[in-house]
Protein backbone atom coordinates (compact mmCIF):
# COMPACT_ATOMS: atom_id res chain seq x y z
CA UNK A 1 0.00 0.00 0.00
CA UNK A 2 0.98 3.25 -0.65
CA UNK A 3 1.63 6.00 2.10
CA UNK A 4 0.82 8.87 0.21
CA UNK A 5 -2.71 8.25 1.33
CA UNK A 6 -1.99 7.93 4.89
CA UNK A 7 -1.64 10.59 7.57
CA UNK A 8 1.34 9.33 9.25
CA UNK A 9 0.74 11.18 12.24
CA UNK A 10 -2.47 10.82 13.00
CA UNK A 11 -3.66 10.61 16.56
CA UNK A 12 -6.72 8.95 15.71
CA UNK A 13 -6.56 4.85 15.31
CA UNK A 14 -5.56 3.33 11.91
CA UNK A 15 -4.30 0.34 10.89
CA UNK A 16 -2.71 1.23 7.33
CA UNK A 17 -0.88 4.04 9.12
CA UNK A 18 0.39 1.77 11.22
CA UNK A 19 1.29 -0.98 8.96
CA UNK A 20 3.27 2.25 6.79
CA UNK A 21 5.00 3.58 10.07
CA UNK A 22 6.09 0.01 10.54
CA UNK A 23 7.23 -1.26 7.46
CA UNK A 24 10.41 0.74 7.25
CA UNK A 25 11.04 -0.53 11.12
CA UNK A 26 11.20 -4.16 9.54
CA UNK A 27 13.43 -3.00 7.10
CA UNK A 28 15.65 -1.62 9.19
CA UNK A 29 15.48 -4.04 11.69
CA UNK A 30 15.98 -7.15 9.09
CA UNK A 31 18.84 -5.58 7.71
CA UNK A 32 20.15 -5.67 11.33
CA UNK A 33 19.80 -8.64 11.73
CA UNK A 34 21.79 -9.90 8.68
CA UNK A 35 24.60 -8.09 10.04
CA UNK A 36 24.72 -9.30 13.44
CA UNK A 37 24.23 -12.73 12.23
CA UNK A 38 27.92 -12.14 10.55
CA UNK A 39 28.98 -10.75 13.53
CA UNK A 40 28.14 -13.28 15.69
CA UNK A 41 29.51 -16.20 12.79
CA UNK A 42 29.39 -19.97 13.81
CA UNK A 43 28.69 -18.76 17.69
CA UNK A 44 25.19 -18.15 17.03
CA UNK A 45 25.12 -22.01 15.17
CA UNK A 46 22.18 -23.01 12.44
CA UNK A 47 20.63 -19.66 11.41
CA UNK A 48 19.13 -20.90 8.41
CA UNK A 49 15.65 -21.22 8.92
CA UNK A 50 15.25 -18.51 11.26
CA UNK A 51 16.92 -16.34 8.61
CA UNK A 52 15.01 -17.49 5.79
CA UNK A 53 11.78 -16.51 7.87
CA UNK A 54 13.13 -13.03 8.05
CA UNK A 55 14.19 -13.07 4.71
CA UNK A 56 10.35 -14.09 3.63
CA UNK A 57 9.09 -9.98 4.07
CA UNK A 58 6.60 -11.42 7.23
CA UNK A 59 6.14 -8.44 10.10
CA UNK A 60 8.38 -8.47 12.63
CA UNK A 61 6.67 -7.73 16.07
CA UNK A 62 7.26 -8.69 19.90
CA UNK A 63 9.62 -11.96 19.98
CA UNK A 64 11.94 -10.58 16.86
CA UNK A 65 12.58 -6.99 19.12
CA UNK A 66 13.78 -9.16 21.74
CA UNK A 67 15.75 -11.63 20.19
CA UNK A 68 17.56 -8.49 18.61
CA UNK A 69 18.00 -6.39 21.45
CA UNK A 70 19.47 -9.44 23.14
CA UNK A 71 21.90 -10.12 20.42
CA UNK A 72 23.15 -6.91 19.95
CA UNK A 73 23.52 -6.54 23.67
CA UNK A 74 25.44 -9.88 23.70
CA UNK A 75 27.99 -9.00 20.90
CA UNK A 76 28.24 -5.21 21.93
CA UNK A 77 29.26 -6.27 25.81
CA UNK A 78 31.03 -9.37 24.33
CA UNK A 79 29.13 -11.80 26.79
CA UNK A 80 29.80 -14.89 25.23
CA UNK A 81 27.21 -16.36 27.59
CA UNK A 82 24.24 -14.14 26.86
CA UNK A 83 25.11 -14.78 23.15
CA UNK A 84 24.93 -18.67 23.88
CA UNK A 85 21.44 -17.84 24.87
CA UNK A 86 20.58 -15.93 22.25
CA UNK A 87 21.66 -19.27 19.61
CA UNK A 88 19.52 -21.15 22.24
CA UNK A 89 16.45 -18.94 21.23
CA UNK A 90 17.00 -18.72 18.04
CA UNK A 91 17.91 -22.93 17.76
CA UNK A 92 14.02 -23.06 19.47
CA UNK A 93 12.19 -19.80 17.88
CA UNK A 94 9.19 -20.26 16.09
CA UNK A 95 9.87 -17.63 13.90
CA UNK A 96 6.21 -17.07 13.68
CA UNK A 97 4.19 -14.60 15.66
CA UNK A 98 0.15 -13.82 16.39
CA UNK A 99 -2.04 -10.71 17.12
CA UNK A 100 -2.96 -9.97 20.36
CA UNK A 101 -2.61 -13.88 21.25
CA UNK A 102 -3.06 -13.91 25.25
CA UNK A 103 -0.08 -15.85 26.98
CA UNK A 104 1.23 -15.49 30.04
CA UNK A 105 5.38 -15.43 31.38
CA UNK A 106 6.79 -18.97 31.67
CA UNK A 107 3.64 -20.48 31.16
CA UNK A 108 4.99 -22.75 28.38
CA UNK A 109 3.45 -20.30 25.69
CA UNK A 110 6.95 -20.23 24.18
CA UNK A 111 10.27 -21.72 24.36
CA UNK A 112 11.77 -21.12 28.09
CA UNK A 113 14.49 -18.60 26.87
CA UNK A 114 12.36 -16.61 25.37
CA UNK A 115 10.88 -15.89 28.13
CA UNK A 116 14.07 -14.90 29.73
CA UNK A 117 15.25 -12.67 27.19
CA UNK A 118 11.67 -10.62 27.37
CA UNK A 119 11.74 -10.58 30.85
CA UNK A 120 15.85 -9.31 30.55
CA UNK A 121 15.11 -6.80 28.03
CA UNK A 122 11.64 -5.32 30.19
CA UNK A 123 13.91 -5.50 33.20
CA UNK A 124 16.70 -3.69 31.72
CA UNK A 125 14.34 -0.81 30.49
CA UNK A 126 12.43 -0.66 33.88
CA UNK A 127 15.81 -0.19 35.81
CA UNK A 128 16.99 2.45 33.74
CA UNK A 129 13.44 4.25 33.28
CA UNK A 130 12.26 4.08 37.23
CA UNK A 131 15.71 2.74 38.90
CA UNK A 132 14.22 -0.20 40.12
CA UNK A 133 13.51 -3.66 39.05
CA UNK A 134 10.90 -5.06 37.18
CA UNK A 135 8.25 -6.63 39.55
CA UNK A 136 6.63 -9.72 37.06
CA UNK A 137 6.39 -13.32 37.86
CA UNK A 138 4.61 -16.16 36.53
CA UNK A 139 1.14 -16.55 37.37
CA UNK A 140 -0.55 -19.11 39.68
CA UNK A 141 -2.63 -21.62 38.46
CA UNK A 142 -5.69 -19.95 39.84
CA UNK A 143 -4.68 -16.27 38.69
CA UNK A 144 -4.81 -18.07 35.21
CA UNK A 145 -8.28 -18.97 35.53
CA UNK A 146 -9.23 -16.27 36.48
CA UNK A 147 -7.62 -13.25 34.44
CA UNK A 148 -6.76 -14.93 31.00
CA UNK A 149 -10.69 -15.33 30.58
CA UNK A 150 -11.22 -11.42 32.05
CA UNK A 151 -8.44 -9.99 29.41
CA UNK A 152 -9.42 -12.46 26.60
CA UNK A 153 -13.34 -10.87 26.98
CA UNK A 154 -11.80 -7.19 27.04
CA UNK A 155 -9.94 -7.97 23.97
CA UNK A 156 -13.64 -9.26 22.20
CA UNK A 157 -15.36 -6.40 23.87
CA UNK A 158 -12.77 -3.63 22.35
CA UNK A 159 -12.85 -5.18 18.91
CA UNK A 160 -16.78 -4.81 19.37
CA UNK A 161 -17.03 -1.19 20.48
CA UNK A 162 -13.69 0.47 18.78
CA UNK A 163 -13.04 -1.51 15.61
CA UNK A 164 -10.45 0.85 14.04
CA UNK A 165 -8.59 0.93 17.87
CA UNK A 166 -8.89 -3.05 17.73
CA UNK A 167 -7.21 -3.20 14.15
CA UNK A 168 -4.67 -1.07 14.68
CA UNK A 169 -3.21 -2.51 17.72
CA UNK A 170 -3.75 -6.25 15.86
CA UNK A 171 -1.01 -4.75 13.08
CA UNK A 172 1.43 -3.77 15.96
CA UNK A 173 0.58 -6.32 19.07
CA UNK A 174 1.92 -9.76 18.88
CA UNK A 175 1.19 -10.74 22.73
CA UNK A 176 -0.72 -9.74 25.59
CA UNK A 177 1.66 -11.72 28.29
CA UNK A 178 0.03 -12.25 31.50
CA UNK A 179 2.38 -11.78 34.62
CA UNK A 180 1.31 -11.83 38.66
CA UNK A 181 2.84 -8.84 40.24
CA UNK A 182 1.58 -6.88 42.86
CA UNK A 183 3.19 -3.30 41.95
CA UNK A 184 2.93 -3.01 38.39
CA UNK A 185 -0.38 -2.94 36.03
CA UNK A 186 1.09 -2.91 32.73
CA UNK A 187 3.67 -2.32 30.59
CA UNK A 188 5.45 -1.23 27.50
CA UNK A 189 9.18 -1.54 26.57
CA UNK A 190 10.57 -0.33 23.36
CA UNK A 191 13.24 -2.75 22.99
CA UNK A 192 10.11 -5.22 22.84
CA UNK A 193 8.08 -3.30 20.62
CA UNK A 194 4.61 -5.52 19.87
CA UNK A 195 4.54 -6.61 23.68
CA UNK A 196 2.46 -5.90 26.33
CA UNK A 197 2.89 -7.41 29.76
CA UNK A 198 -0.28 -7.14 32.08
CA UNK A 199 -0.69 -7.59 35.59
CA UNK A 200 -3.08 -10.63 37.24
CA UNK A 201 -6.67 -9.26 38.66
CA UNK A 202 -6.62 -8.26 42.15
CA UNK A 203 -9.55 -8.75 43.94
CA UNK A 204 -12.57 -6.90 42.73
CA UNK A 205 -11.27 -6.25 39.81
CA UNK A 206 -13.27 -6.99 36.51
CA UNK A 207 -12.26 -7.31 32.81
CA UNK A 208 -12.77 -3.56 32.57
CA UNK A 209 -9.69 -3.07 34.09
CA UNK A 210 -7.86 -4.96 30.79
CA UNK A 211 -10.31 -3.06 28.77
CA UNK A 212 -8.55 0.22 29.76
CA UNK A 213 -5.30 -1.32 30.13
CA UNK A 214 -5.78 -2.28 26.18
CA UNK A 215 -6.18 1.25 25.06
CA UNK A 216 -3.74 2.60 27.14
CA UNK A 217 -1.27 0.25 25.93
CA UNK A 218 -2.09 0.02 22.53
CA UNK A 219 -1.30 3.77 22.53
CA UNK A 220 2.16 3.03 23.49
CA UNK A 221 2.65 1.64 21.25
CA UNK A 222 1.84 3.51 18.66
CA UNK A 223 3.62 6.26 19.72
CA UNK A 224 7.24 4.62 19.50
CA UNK A 225 6.66 4.35 16.66
CA UNK A 226 6.06 7.04 15.39
CA UNK A 227 8.83 8.55 17.84
CA UNK A 228 10.89 6.42 15.59
CA UNK A 229 10.51 8.59 12.27
CA UNK A 230 10.03 12.20 14.18
CA UNK A 231 11.31 13.26 17.46
CA UNK A 232 8.23 15.23 17.76
CA UNK A 233 9.32 17.43 21.09
CA UNK A 234 13.36 19.25 20.38
CA UNK A 235 13.61 19.98 23.98
CA UNK A 236 13.32 16.65 25.34
CA UNK A 237 16.85 16.81 27.20
CA UNK A 238 16.26 19.53 29.30
CA UNK A 239 14.81 18.43 32.52
CA UNK A 240 11.85 17.05 33.91
CA UNK A 241 8.28 17.82 34.68
CA UNK A 242 5.55 15.99 37.29
CA UNK A 243 3.17 13.38 35.61
CA UNK A 244 0.21 13.28 36.42
CA UNK A 245 0.25 8.92 36.08
CA UNK A 246 3.69 8.73 37.89
CA UNK A 247 5.17 9.34 41.49
CA UNK A 248 8.85 10.73 39.81
CA UNK A 249 9.65 13.09 37.47
CA UNK A 250 9.42 12.54 33.38
CA UNK A 251 11.09 14.06 30.59
CA UNK A 252 8.37 16.07 27.98
CA UNK A 253 8.08 13.04 25.86
CA UNK A 254 6.86 10.51 28.49
CA UNK A 255 4.57 13.59 29.73
CA UNK A 256 3.22 13.44 25.47
CA UNK A 257 2.86 9.50 26.18
CA UNK A 258 0.84 10.23 29.18
CA UNK A 259 -1.54 12.86 27.54
CA UNK A 260 -1.65 10.70 24.61
CA UNK A 261 -2.40 7.23 25.92
CA UNK A 262 -4.79 9.33 28.38
CA UNK A 263 -6.69 10.50 25.56
CA UNK A 264 -6.66 7.16 23.70
CA UNK A 265 -8.30 6.22 27.05
CA UNK A 266 -10.78 8.80 26.85
CA UNK A 267 -11.92 7.94 23.47
CA UNK A 268 -12.20 4.37 24.20
CA UNK A 269 -14.32 4.35 27.39
CA UNK A 270 -17.17 6.87 25.33
CA UNK A 271 -17.29 3.70 22.69
CA UNK A 272 -17.61 1.40 25.31
CA UNK A 273 -19.90 3.24 27.51
CA UNK A 274 -22.55 3.90 24.61
CA UNK A 275 -22.42 -0.01 23.13
CA UNK A 276 -25.77 -2.03 24.40
CA UNK A 277 -23.94 -4.26 26.50
CA UNK A 278 -22.43 -1.74 28.45
CA UNK A 279 -23.44 -2.45 32.15
CA UNK A 280 -22.32 0.16 34.61
CA UNK A 281 -22.77 -1.47 37.61
CA UNK A 282 -20.52 -3.94 36.64
CA UNK A 283 -18.48 -2.70 33.53
CA UNK A 284 -17.20 1.12 35.01
CA UNK A 285 -13.50 1.52 34.16
CA UNK A 286 -11.92 2.73 37.37
CA UNK A 287 -8.25 3.19 36.40
CA UNK A 288 -5.78 1.26 37.38
CA UNK A 289 -2.81 3.20 36.29
CA UNK A 290 -2.29 4.87 40.14
CA UNK A 291 1.33 4.69 40.38
CA UNK A 292 1.35 8.43 41.47
CA UNK A 293 -2.13 7.70 44.00
CA UNK A 294 -3.61 10.37 41.92
CA UNK A 295 -7.54 10.01 41.86
CA UNK A 296 -8.19 13.26 39.24
CA UNK A 297 -10.35 11.79 36.09
CA UNK A 298 -9.31 10.84 33.22
CA UNK A 299 -9.76 13.96 31.61
CA UNK A 300 -8.12 16.00 34.43
CA UNK A 301 -4.70 13.95 34.14
CA UNK A 302 -5.08 14.55 30.29
CA UNK A 303 -5.47 18.61 30.71
CA UNK A 304 -2.77 18.32 33.38
CA UNK A 305 -0.13 16.84 30.24
CA UNK A 306 -1.61 19.11 28.24
CA UNK A 307 -0.80 21.93 30.07
CA UNK A 308 2.97 21.26 30.69
CA UNK A 309 3.42 20.32 26.95
CA UNK A 310 1.60 23.47 26.28
CA UNK A 311 4.22 25.62 28.49
CA UNK A 312 7.07 23.71 28.07
CA UNK A 313 7.19 21.78 24.72
CA UNK A 314 9.28 23.14 21.69
CA UNK A 315 7.57 21.04 19.12
CA UNK A 316 8.55 19.86 15.79
CA UNK A 317 6.23 20.29 13.24
CA UNK A 318 4.77 16.84 13.22
CA UNK A 319 4.40 17.14 16.65
CA UNK A 320 2.53 20.21 17.04
CA UNK A 321 0.45 19.01 14.59
CA UNK A 322 0.09 15.77 17.03
CA UNK A 323 -0.43 17.71 19.93
CA UNK A 324 -2.98 20.07 18.56
CA UNK A 325 -4.93 17.16 17.20
CA UNK A 326 -5.29 15.54 21.04
CA UNK A 327 -8.35 17.37 22.57
CA UNK A 328 -10.17 16.22 19.55
CA UNK A 329 -9.46 12.86 20.61
CA UNK A 330 -10.01 13.09 23.87
CA UNK A 331 -13.62 14.35 23.21
CA UNK A 332 -14.72 14.67 19.92
CA UNK A 333 -13.77 11.13 18.03
CA UNK B 1 18.91 -12.70 3.11
CA UNK B 2 21.52 -14.85 1.47
CA UNK B 3 24.15 -14.07 3.72
CA UNK B 4 24.08 -17.69 5.46
CA UNK B 5 26.77 -19.57 4.80
CA UNK B 6 27.94 -22.91 5.59
CA UNK B 7 29.09 -23.74 9.22
CA UNK B 8 33.07 -23.87 8.50
CA UNK B 9 32.62 -20.37 5.96
CA UNK B 10 31.30 -18.35 8.14
CA UNK B 11 34.08 -15.78 9.77
CA UNK B 12 32.75 -13.24 12.65
CA UNK B 13 33.32 -10.01 11.02
CA UNK B 14 33.47 -6.36 13.21
CA UNK B 15 30.36 -4.66 14.50
CA UNK B 16 29.54 -1.53 12.43
CA UNK B 17 27.29 0.41 14.39
CA UNK B 18 25.52 2.29 11.09
CA UNK B 19 24.57 -1.07 10.28
CA UNK B 20 22.94 -1.35 13.83
CA UNK B 21 18.71 -1.00 14.47
CA UNK B 22 18.01 0.76 17.10
CA UNK B 23 14.23 2.55 17.49
CA UNK B 24 15.43 5.61 18.40
CA UNK B 25 18.88 6.89 16.51
CA UNK B 26 18.97 9.90 18.49
CA UNK B 27 19.73 10.55 22.19
CA UNK B 28 16.95 9.91 24.24
CA UNK B 29 15.69 10.54 27.54
CA UNK B 30 15.28 7.18 29.81
CA UNK B 31 11.49 6.82 28.55
CA UNK B 32 11.96 3.27 27.10
CA UNK B 33 9.67 1.31 29.97
CA UNK B 34 6.01 2.39 29.52
CA UNK B 35 4.89 0.91 32.85
CA UNK B 36 1.88 1.98 35.84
Amino acid sequence: MSTASVDLFSVEPDRARAEAVARPIDVRLRESFEHLFDVAGSRLGDTREIADWLASGVPLRGMAHVVHAQLLSALELEDEYLLARVADAIAQWPGEHGSLMVTSLFGGDRPYVLDTLYFDVCDEGSRRTYGHFLDADPLSDDERLVSKPALQKAVRRWARVDPDGYAEASALISELILVHSDTSNAGSSAAALGLVRISHLKPGQGWSRYFEALAHEAGHQVLNLLLSADPMIENDQERLYGSPLRQEQRPLTAILHAGFVLARTLRAIRRLEADSLYDPATDEVVSAYNNARNEASFAAKFEDCRATLATHAQFTGQGQRFFDALPGLAYDA
Amino acid sequence: MPHVKSDDQRKPTALDTRKVFRLFDRPVQPVTDQSN
